[in-house]
């Protein structure tokens, strides 16, 4: 990489406006809070994210790379990247000859790419079907797109489970015409049977450059895979040696009982159809659905433990005894919902306790802090799409703060209403003075209750008597729509970051650093960038 | 015409409070909400359908309302609630608060227009808003009188004024103008579970009482209350650039000089006596406002008449203060009282200051 571009002249600029895209791309959901709409949500993330393109066009993608980075943010950032095409937009970070000769631009979009696909697959799915939406079909797009898919270790598992999406983007990606083409190329080889493709140079051509240089694996798995996609499947084997889960769908389709290799909503769909033989016998009154749901879930074993842990008040609706190893869960939120919807185990407790364990950062930069959890009511979310949400990653993150620091010390606030100040002055109060605080975290969406600026007063004077000067930092399990998708501050005295799970904490506090030095940690970026291990073909490496 | 105290339109409630015994003031800019509880029996849970979705509106002439119950419960209409539709129809206000029994259809031939010059009636509709509370007294001043159904117009008048809104006759020009702004300011307060009723202070004095039918149906109107109702006290706030008081810091000031603890226990007796001292001036004109007693006038127009042992309406006047009551059997559903805006509080508290006098002088005697 040679040096960047940036001037000082709009030094000043970039560093706010990645200070607060890191705060937006960490805190901003496409949920509605308890406080705005989805829309509201989506209009302040979009303006964020143009006002940074604007300024230069690698900065979106700087900061959608981030771990930690919201699914929806990373995706208006690449939605946007892709609609402004390859030529859009003036770097002025990096030298354009990096950016677009030596292929920084292709890592930093595959690497906000992956970064999107750490948040699950359906986010990808969604954001492609969003570029069919906004008809971005542009070369570059259609490549990242068929190497993204076609590149999926487990795609047999995914056109089974997205098959309908999958055919959505692909139909959108070929255009019809290529589509036929490719179809009617895959129906007269899997008829043949044969490893090795046969056809006229023409077709082999076509074959090379639309699926095989994007995918791992013989020509006919990938054309049964094809027409698997876009029910073409007809007359074709699926062996079990070969097709796993394709066998074992084959064999839903007229018999669902036994099945264990299907996703629960793929054969709910199956059994659902009038078409199904095991209809009448199945699914036509109250009774028979409850009874086929219980049979699926007790034998279904492709769901995930997260989605395991979700669906534990269904699983005791359904009668079905079911173990769910809650160790091995993975998402925080399902374990923490589970507990406040369903009530408190030692089980559950434990997991949650090691799994904030595993999250905790290394090399926490502060010893000894001191937390402050917001228990009001206004943390429990919006009533319909994320009840529990903001206080599930206040609760947890403070416990992975706390696993994360040598000592520390944790209140919670008092009552219904949101009365930090008080929490402030207990916390000072529990202190211990061999190990002063080193910094304070406060959990809060940002609304106080008392009066607006009451903690701010507090803190104010703590400092000015005590002299002590120890960074606080405002963390929001929230971002509010009226502060541009940014966090309500509750005073000058705090720093403010944005979170919607703990992964996001270190990146943010690193991100104070930029404030010292932004330059230095932006050729840090661009570096981390340039070294990614990502292609546009074959095999993109997702742990969806 | 009857008397009503207001300590018996508020029997059973009580302000929430903290575990220090304070009560519990949300404020933002010069403006503090008090919420009020009840102990669960006198909370009718199952008794009332929520309004917001029980009821269909729909009008034949203009200056009307009629609701359709679809619910088999009763239904407790909301104070001045509006019919704010999409439908090419003219948008209603109701001028007071209602009673419904189940499956029942009523007219209101007191309600009025709130959007000018637009034409034609509007047909099953479930689009309901709230007046703004500033409206209210105005408002309430129609009921009886047979203004017509432009009856609301001055008060939507005034509300363009207050808010520099230019809103005309137009209500829905104001909720254009701050519907936005409203909308955040819902996450400025915290509704309590158990909420039975809100007291609204402005500039220390109480401007709006509101006691609902039960804790439900406080959470069903809640959203409603605070954004249509009482977000029109805050952007008018707002407008004269009114801020919070730096209370803490004034307080620590004061301690400070006459004591010599260390500065976390200082900290912490200051917090104290703030939340102390606002809930002293609360709890002052709360006490000033026992003192008073209602005209109580029967209200029919809609609601049930006197031989009926549905619950009934009553309006409610008295030097200062406007408002409604929705009893039954001296049980009282729903109240709502608003502080007249040229009230000054300042001459009642001479009146109370001279009764409370007379009360303690002894009869003449030789």
């Amino acid at each position: 990489m040679k040096e960047l571009v940036l001037t000082q002249k709009t030094l000043a600029a970039v560093k706010q406006s990645l200070i607060d895209g890191l705060t937006v791309a960490s805190g901003a959901k496409s949920s509605a809070t308890y406080y705005h709409g989805k829309d509201e949500q989506l209009k302040a993330i979009q303006t964020q994210i143009k006002g940074m393109y604007k300024l230069s066009k690698e900065l979106p993608l700087i900061v959608a790379s981030q771990k930690g980075a919201t699914g929806k943010f990373v995706a208006e950032v690449l939605l946007n990247e892709f609609q402004n095409t390859l030529k859009g937009g003036a770097c002025n970070i990096v030298n354009p000859i990096d950016w677009y000769d030596n292929g920084l631009s292709d890592k930093a979009v595959l690497t906000a790419l992956n970064n999107l696909g750490e948040n699950g697959l359906p986010y990808v799915l969604r954001l492609f079907v969003d570029l069919k939406a906004s008809k971005v079909n542009n070369e570059r797009s259609r490549k990242i797109m068929l190497g993204f898919l076609w590149g999926q270790s487990n795609l047999e598992f995914y056109v089974m489970k997205y098959r309908n999406k999958i055919a959505e983007i692909m139909r959108h990606v070929y255009g019809k015409r290529m589509t036929s083409v490719l179809l009617s190329i895959a129906q007269k080889q899997v008829n043949l049977e044969g490893a090795n493709l046969v056809g006229t140079e023409k077709e082999i051509n076509i074959v090379n450059e639309h699926i095989l240089r994007y995918f791992n694996g013989d020509s006919v798995r990938a054309f049964k895979l094809l027409l698997f996609i876009f029910k073409k499947d007809a007359g074709v084997t699926y062996k079990a040696s070969e097709f796993p889960l394709l066998s074992e769908y084959q064999k839903a389709r007229t018999d669902i009982t036994g099945i264990k290799n299907v996703p629960e909503e793929v054969l709910l769909g199956l059994i659902s159809s009038v078409k199904h033989p095991q209809y009448h016998t199945m699914w036509t009154s109250d009774i028979q659905k409850e009874a086929t749901k219980a049979l699926i879930r007790k034998n279904v074993q492709v769901t995930s433990v997260n989605q395991q842990v979700r669906q534990t008040k269904s699983t005791a609706k359904l009668g079905v005894e079911k173990t769910v190893d809650l160790e091995k869960a993975t998402d925080f939120l399902a374990l923490y919902k589970t507990g406040y919807e369903n009530g408190w185990t030692d089980e559950l407790q434990n997991a949650i306790d090691k799994l904030a364990d595993k999250k905790k950062i290394v090399g926490f930069f502060y010893q000894n802090i001191g937390i402050i959890v917001d228990d009001s009511n206004s943390m429990t979310g919006n009533k319909v799409e994320s009840k529990n949400t903001p206080k599930a990653i206040a609760d947890f993150t403070a416990r992975v703060l706390g696993k994360s620091a040598q000592t520390s010390l944790a209140t919670k606030t008092d009552g219904e209403v949101t009365d930090l100040a008080s929490s402030f002055v207990q916390l000072l109060k529990a202190e211990n003075p061999s190990k002063p605080y080193d910094a304070i975290f406060i959990l809060t969406d940002g609304y106080e209750n008392a009066y607006d600026g009451l903690t701010n007063e507090v803190i104010s004077i703590w400092k000015a008597e005590t002299g002590r000067d120890i960074p606080m930092f405002q963390i929001s399990p929230i971002t509010s729509a009226e502060m541009g998708a940014n966090v309500r501050k509750i005073g000058q005295n705090v720093v403010t970051m944005a979170i919607n799970n703990p992964v996001a904490l270190q990146p943010q506090i690193n991100a104070r650093l930029l404030e010292i030095d932004t330059k230095r940690w932006l050729e840090n970026q661009v570096l981390a960038l340039e070294a990614a291990p990502v292609k546009r073909t074959k095999k993109i490496s997702i742990n969806a | 015409m009857n008397k009503r105290e207001f300590t018996e339109l508020l029997k059973g409630c009580r302000p929430v409070k903290d575990r220090d015994g304070n009560i519990i003031v949300q404020s933002i800019m010069n403006m503090q909400i008090v919420c009020l509880t009840t102990d669960k029996e006198y909370s009718l849970d199952e008794r009332f359908a929520n309004p917001l979705s029980s009821l269909q509106s729909s009008n034949s002439s203009y200056g009307q309302i009629s609701f359709a119950n679809k619910a088999d419960k009763e239904v407790i209409l909301p104070t001045q609630m509006a019919v704010m539709t999409k439908q090419s129809a003219q948008n209603h206000g109701m001028t007071k608060a209602g009673y419904l029994e189940k499956f029942a259809n009523v007219t209101y031939h007191d309600a009025g227009c709130v959007q000018g010059g637009q034409t034609g009636y509007f047909r099953g509709t479930q689009e309901f808003r709230m007046l703004p509370v500033t409206m209210r007294e105005m408002v309430f001043d129609t009921v009886g009188q047979p203004s017509g159904y432009h009856r609301i117009y001055p008060a939507i008048q005034k509300l363009g004024q207050d808010t520099q809104s230019n809103a005309g006759n137009y209500l829905n020009v104001y909720f254009e103008k701050y519907d936005k702004k409203l909308e955040q300011f819902i996450a400025h307060f915290e509704r309590p579970r158990n909420l039975i009723g809100i007291i609204v202070l402005v500039d220390g004095e109480i401007v709006a009482v509101d006691k609902f039918p039960s804790f439900t149906y406080a959470e069903q109107v809640w959203d409603l209350m605070i954004r249509d109702c009482y977000g029109s006290l805050a952007i008018i706030s707002e407008l004269k650039n009114k801020s919070s008081m730096k209370n803490f810091t004034e307080t620590y000031s004061d301690l400070k000089k006459s004591h010599q603890e260390n500065i976390v226990d200082l900290l912490e007796r200051a917090l104290k006596k703030t939340k102390k001292s606002m809930t002293d001036s609360v709890q002052e004109k709360i006490q000033e406002l026992l003192e008073l007693t209602f005209d109580a006038t029967l209200d029919t127009e809609g609601n049930p008449s006197s031989v009926s042992k549905a619950p009934k309406s009553y309006m409610l006047k008295t030097e200062g203060y406007i408002g409604q009551v929705i009893t039954e059997n001296e049980f009282n559903h729903l109240v709502s009282v608003v502080k007249r805006e040229r009230f000054d509080p300042n001459a009642l508290r001479t009146v109370n200051e001279l009764r409370n006098k007379a009360r303690k002088q002894e009869k003449f005697s030789l």
